[in-house]
């Protein structure tokens, strides 16, 4: 999308011309599109320009930002562990939404509505409130503790804070909806048909799902994994409040940037998380793409 | 097979979908569930595909009662509204679900499932779209597919739910009359429901006509059509002027027995001539021209009378005038032709 194109949009659209020919969004588009357009420039395309230009400034030859990345055990390790932790997180998030959004899918009424908003309400809900909410249930003399002290299921209080475990359970609650969503999308689009064709051609529960239910539910499972994974790579407030000894990639850019003022490495790092996400949505659209078959998974006559 | 339904009732809240509905269905009978929206024709065949469970009554399959067990173990084809193919699976794929979905004894070895599949893929003309997906293909095709997808099983029932509804005209008059040609090449039990009484009477060896959860007749369409038991049959299956039998007056015939009489529009002759006597053995009723509908082969007369408007259907010869608005006019119904109606 040029920038001009909407200028010479313009110049067509002399006012007698706009009288006679009622506007349709194949001639405005370009138009509705210049405000968007503008404000994502000058904040998001600009900037980000800067950060990838400035993790090859600095001391040394251009490369010396990456080149410290990729042979210092220290970054790779926090790499890796950033990657395992939204792998962890995708996984368990999927696990744990996809029966949900199967019950939602097929709700009606008052028990819909009433599932949508327990969906949607801690959605929006500010993502430091709910961080600060799990320090309350995690920490050490926290609600969860005291709880399972009280019952006598421990004896001391676990350390379910700043190791991991803790920030992992608050990101797989944060990301919750934004797996229900999508898959809760693509379920409400399956033909309940197709599940009692299968039953009458002599499938058992089991395969009907296995063979009909789960391959229609895919593209809902791989945009809420993507979408999960993404955010989780780049997640920054509840890595920053729950973690432990070992930090995900978005802290370290923050201590980098912040505390050691070391603006390359900083850079650099953000530059790494961009190339990752760019590659991974790529990755993506060209699964999805594969496993469309000519357009035809998810289209229900 | 056959098929017995005996007083099968279903309720949905407080709407009464059938009420006591008994049919039996002979092996190789091809029949038509016929009835407006919301008669609850549909209903009844999904209990006997086992989709749905009656709240009383049963279903017997060869005599056996069938209706608690789980549709997966009915053996029966079913052809959805929508054909409900599988989107994410190839023509090919979609007629082997049922054969790859066996139980492990059961399940034909990839070759024969090969076979099979392309043996019920040449029976209905699709022989060379089995790697095409049904997105990918027409109507008509889609349709195919389903009746191939429901028939590789060897059902011993085959249910059709508005088989032919979602289908342009050429192709529906088409993929009836194979599929008529089709069922009685295999001897196939078949069920369809519809709400288009010509496309029932065009294929059917019987039709039973649903409405409002209520089974009213069964028959052969030339039965049904020229001996309807009520008003409501008499009026779905074709038209036909109700008249109750007082408004008859003086002329009503001896044989006539129920509360309505029916006639249908092409059995009445229009005279202009109304000072010449009724021929003998027709009733004769008199009024005047209110409306004409030219379609066709006949012109369709509204004749506005004390007792009741009639239609007569006159035939159209080219040349020959129509006959105009307000004009007086006389029609004459052989008394054969009226049909005594309960109700």
């Amino acid at each position: 999308m040029s920038l001009a194109m909407p200028e010479r949009r313009l110049e067509k659209l002399s006012p007698s011309a706009a009288r006679h020919r009622p506007w349709s969004p194949e001639r405005g588009h370009a138009l509705l599109l210049l405000p968007p357009l503008l404000l994502l420039v000058a904040f998001f395309v600009i900037p980000l320009a800067d950060v990838v230009l400035q993790s090859f400034a600095g001391p040394g030859h251009p490369l010396t930002q990456y080149e410290r990345i990729f042979t210092q055990s220290s970054t790779l390790q926090v790499l890796l562990y950033t990657f395992q932790t939204a792998a962890t997180v995708t996984l368990c998030t999927l696990v744990l939404s996809y029966p949900v959004a199967f019950v939602v899918s097929r709700a009606k009424g008052n028990l819909l509505h009433l599932s949508l908003a327990l969906i949607l309400i801690p959605f929006w809900t500010s993502t430091v409130i709910r961080t600060y909410a799990w320090i309350v249930i995690l920490q050490r003399r926290g609600v969860l503790n005291e709880m399972m002290l009280d019952w006598g299921w421990i004896e001391r209080p676990l350390k379910l804070m700043s190791n991991g475990v803790g920030m992992q359970i608050a990101m797989i609650h944060i990301m919750l909806p934004f797996m229900v969503i999508p898959l809760l999308n693509t379920m409400r689009g399956i033909d309940g048909n197709l599940l009692r064709a299968a039953a009458v051609l002599g499938a058992n529960p089991l395969r009907q799902f296995l063979s009909v239910y789960l391959p229609l539910s895919l593209p809902g499972v791989s945009a809420g994994s993507i979408l999960v994974f993404i955010s989780s790579l780049g997640f920054y407030i509840t890595p920053a409040l729950l973690g432990g000894q070992k930090t995900m990639v978005a802290v370290l850019i923050e201590q980098q940037a912040s505390r050691l003022l070391d603006w390359p490495m900083a850079s650099a790092l953000a530059t790494v998380l961009l190339v990752v996400t760019c590659l991974l949505f790529l990755l993506y659209e060209r699964a999805m793409r594969f496993a469309g078959g000519g357009k035809t998974v998810g289209e229900v006559s | 097979m056959t098929l017995h339904i005996d007083s099968v009732s279903k309720r949905f809240g407080q709407y009464q979908a059938l009420d006591s509905v008994s049919i039996n269905i002979p092996k190789g009978e091809l029949v038509a569930l016929l009835g407006p929206s919301g008669s609850g024709k549909t209903t009844l065949l999904r209990i006997i595909a086992g989709l749905e469970t009656p709240d009383q009554g049963r279903v017997l399959f060869d005599g056996e009662d069938a209706t608690d067990v789980a549709p997966r173990y009915r053996q029966i084809g079913f052809v959805f509204q929508h054909y409900a193919l599988f989107p994410h699976l190839s023509v090919f794929e979609n007629v082997a679900f049922g054969l790859r979905v066996m139980a492990r004894e059961a399940r034909p070895s990839e070759e024969q499932i090969r076979e099979r599949v392309s043996e019920i893929l040449k029976l209905v003309r699709l022989t060379n779209l089995g790697e095409r997906f049904p997105a990918q293909l027409s109507g008509g095709q889609r349709q195919r597919v389903a009746l191939a997808r429901a028939l590789v099983i060897r059902p011993r029932v085959l249910l059709l739910d508005e088989p032919f509804g979602a289908l342009d005209v050429t192709v529906r008059t088409e993929l009836r009359r194979w599929l008529r040609e089709l069922q009685q090449e295999l001897g196939l039990t078949t069920i369809f429901v519809t709400h288009d009484q010509e496309e029932a009477s065009a294929i059917c060896d019987r039709i039973a006509i649903l409405n409002e959860g209520k089974l009213l007749q069964t028959g052969s369409p030339v039965d049904l059509f020229t001996m309807p038991a009520t008003s409501f049959v008499a009026g779905f299956l074709g038209s036909a002027n109700i008249l109750a039998r007082e408004s008859l007056g003086a002329g009503a015939p001896v044989g006539i027995s129920g509360a309505k009489v029916a006639f249908r529009p092409a059995d009445g002759k229009l005279s202009t001539s109304a000072a010449a006597p009724a021929p003998g053995g027709h009733l004769r009723l008199s009024g005047t021209i209110q409306h004409r509908e030219f379609l066709g082969s006949i012109v369709r007369y509204a004749i506005a009378r004390t007792g009741g408007e009639v239609q007569i259907d006159a035939p159209f010869k080219a040349g020959e005038a129509f006959i105009a608005p307000g004009t007086e006019v006389a029609v004459d119904i052989p008394h054969d032709a009226l049909i005594s109606l309960n109700s």
